[in-house]
């Protein structure tokens, strides 16, 4: 199945906020990583990151990572006059998703506090306004 | 869609034209038109408070991506919501009104990669100083002569001028003012780069240097030059220069609080920005959003008159525009030194026909409260300051000369100009103050 990360970026996103204003902190906290991770992939995309040859569904290396990495690569990646204006969104210094990782979904409820899943709620909102900047911008259709 | 191609400067009329059809649909809608031209609609809310209307969406969709071909999109992709912006609701903030009508308002938000600064607003100005921006159109036409023998001449009546040379890409006052020996570690293109990782602090107290051209009166010259001797690489930091910071400050807004820390230490009674030649960002910030005071030079060729209508005419759309225009002034560059007379005659029409079309109001000059001038006012924007081409200005190197600056030259080529400009940018200011 092709990879759609816009759709999928809103889908986790509106699953998560629905989540999260009824208290369930763990698996709301899971789907705003994956909201930002998709949002991100989302813009690179278009402003030209390639696809691994090998497995057309994946994003080349080193971009075939989970938000709490990608969020430090997008500045790196972001290069010229278009890609900077987004890359200056966001903050490198301060990943937001740091201590977010994909396999706390195998752990317990309990280990994943509200504070978190606000901060990556947060995270997954300045995320979002990338998105939809590139999308004004026209470079998403 | 027709057989004709839609081209850019015709789409923007033909979805006005579209939108208009639809006008009991919202009150506000604002067309996007993005960084390639293409155009599509913003509505305002969520596509569900649409519902009950969305064969007309449907219509207007078809409609707009069949009138605007190549600057369109298709139908499905044509309509955006504001609501799904939500996160983004400051990015509609540099939206202006198109059209107003049948109860609708229709926004423009125009998506640039450049060129932004010309159309918005001011920053809110700490200075205390008055700031003037000389700026051309064109480059070769004797701009940066012109600002070193007026600041040269602002010194021997004792003031103090502070000078940007922001004409990074053709950097030329930097050098004029200063010897080799007399430069700076560092200049403007530093700092940028090194505020762009929080460090710009460290190195201002090494940008700054006192022109040895105004030794001996009781004023001075200091500059900040473009580069300073310790710059090394110039391209590539010129390369980042125009880069919004991580606290994502627009560049235009880390330009203002240089100039600002640096007025706030020295105290100037007058700042003056060397603005590159052209319709370039740099200009956008120092003409029209750092509250100077700008002469706008121009030589009387068709091709001047093209450009700067090209600028005008972008300036009508300006919120602004009535303070922007009272701050403006047309100065006639490399007068010949023959029939003196009749070519300044010739350069006012063809400055008051410019300032007609773009900035006048178009009502007759004696009507109350209205901005326009006659040909022949001699306090008019439109009404020539001249500099007289001087052989003593060609190849001008006044650092490198014994006797520098002669007053005698000075009067002579710009004495005019120089009387015009100081009452311009000191009006208002209280000369006690400014000793």
């Amino acid at each position: 199945m092709p990879v759609d990360y816009r759709d999928a970026a809103t889908r986790h996103f509106e699953d998560a906020n629905h989540l999260h204003s009824v208290g369930r902190w763990a698996n709301a906290d899971h789907l705003f990583g994956l909201s930002a991770e998709c949002a991100l992939k989302a813009v690179m995309l278009a402003l030209g990151m390639g696809m691994d040859p090998k497995k057309p569904d994946k994003p080349e290396a080193p971009y075939a990572v989970h938000i709490d990495k990608l969020w430090m690569q997008f500045p790196a990646f972001a290069s010229g006059r278009q890609a900077a204006k987004y890359a200056v969104l966001m903050d490198p210094q301060l990943n937001p998703f740091q201590s977010w990782d994909v396999n706390q979904r195998y752990h317990h409820r309990s280990e994943i506090t509200r504070e978190m899943a606000d901060q990556h709620k947060d995270g997954a909102e300045r995320a979002r306004a990338v998105l939809k900047i590139a999308e004004l911008d026209g470079v998403i259709k | 869609m027709s057989g004709h191609p839609v081209f850019f400067e015709q789409a923007l009329t033909k979805a006005l034209e579209t939108v208009k059809q639809f006008h009991g649909l919202a009150q506000e809608i604002t067309l996007v038109r993005d960084f390639r031209g293409r155009i599509r609609l913003l509505l305002p809310g969520s596509a569900v408070d649409y519902r009950n209307k969305e064969r007309t969406i449907k219509r207007l969709a078809a409609a707009l991506s069949a009138a605007l071909g190549g600057y369109g999109f298709p139908p499905e992709q044509m309509i955006l919501y504001n609501e799904a912006l939500a996160v983004a609701a400051n990015e509609l903030s540099d939206r202006f009104a198109l059209d107003q009508s049948d109860g609708m308002t229709i926004h423009l938000l125009d998506r640039q990669i450049t060129g932004q600064d010309w159309l918005k607003d001011p920053f809110a100005s700490q200075n205390s100083n008055p700031r003037a921006t000389l700026f051309g159109v064109k480059g070769g036409v004797g701009r940066s002569t012109a600002l070193i023998i007026w600041a040269w001449h602002l010194a021997q009546r004792g003031k103090k001028v502070l000078v940007f040379d922001l004409d990074l890409e053709s950097p030329g006052v930097s050098s004029t003012l200063l010897p080799l020996e007399a430069m700076p570690d560092f200049g403007i293109v530093d700092w940028f780069v090194e505020d762009g990782v929080g460090q710009g602090d460290l190195i201002t107290p090494e940008m700054l240097a006192v022109s040895p051209l105004a030794s001996g009166s009781r004023g001075d010259i200091k500059i900040v030059p473009a580069f300073g001797s310790k710059t090394g690489e110039y391209l590539p930091k010129l390369a980042r220069c125009y880069a919004q910071s991580a606290e994502a400050a627009s560049w235009g807004e880390r330009l203002e609080w240089m100039v600002t820390s640096f007025e706030r230490n020295e105290q100037p009674d007058l700042v003056l920005l060397d603005s590159r030649a052209g319709v370039h960002d740099i200009a956008a910030v120092a003409i029209t959003r750092m509250n100077a005071f700008s002469l706008l030079f121009a030589v009387d060729s068709a091709q001047t008159w093209r450009a700067y209508s090209f600028l005008f005419n972008h300036w009508k759309r300006h919120a602004r525009l009535s303070d922007l225009r009272q701050r403006m002034q047309i100065v006639a560059a490399m007068v010949p030194e023959t029939n003196r007379g009749e070519h300044l005659k010739r350069f006012r029409e063809h400055a008051w026909d410019l300032f007609r079309e773009g900035l006048y109001d178009e009502v007759p000059a004696e009507a109350a409260d209205a901005f326009t001038f006659d040909l022949n006012d001699e306090e008019a924007p439109h009404y020539p300051a001249p500099v007289f081409w001087h052989r003593a200005l060609q190849e001008f190197e006044p650092c490198a000369q014994a006797e520098g600056i002669e007053g005698k030259m000075a009067a002579e080529a710009m004495g005019l100009f120089m009387d015009r400009a100081d009452r311009l940018v000191f009006a208002g200011v209280d000369e006690d103050n400014a000793k």
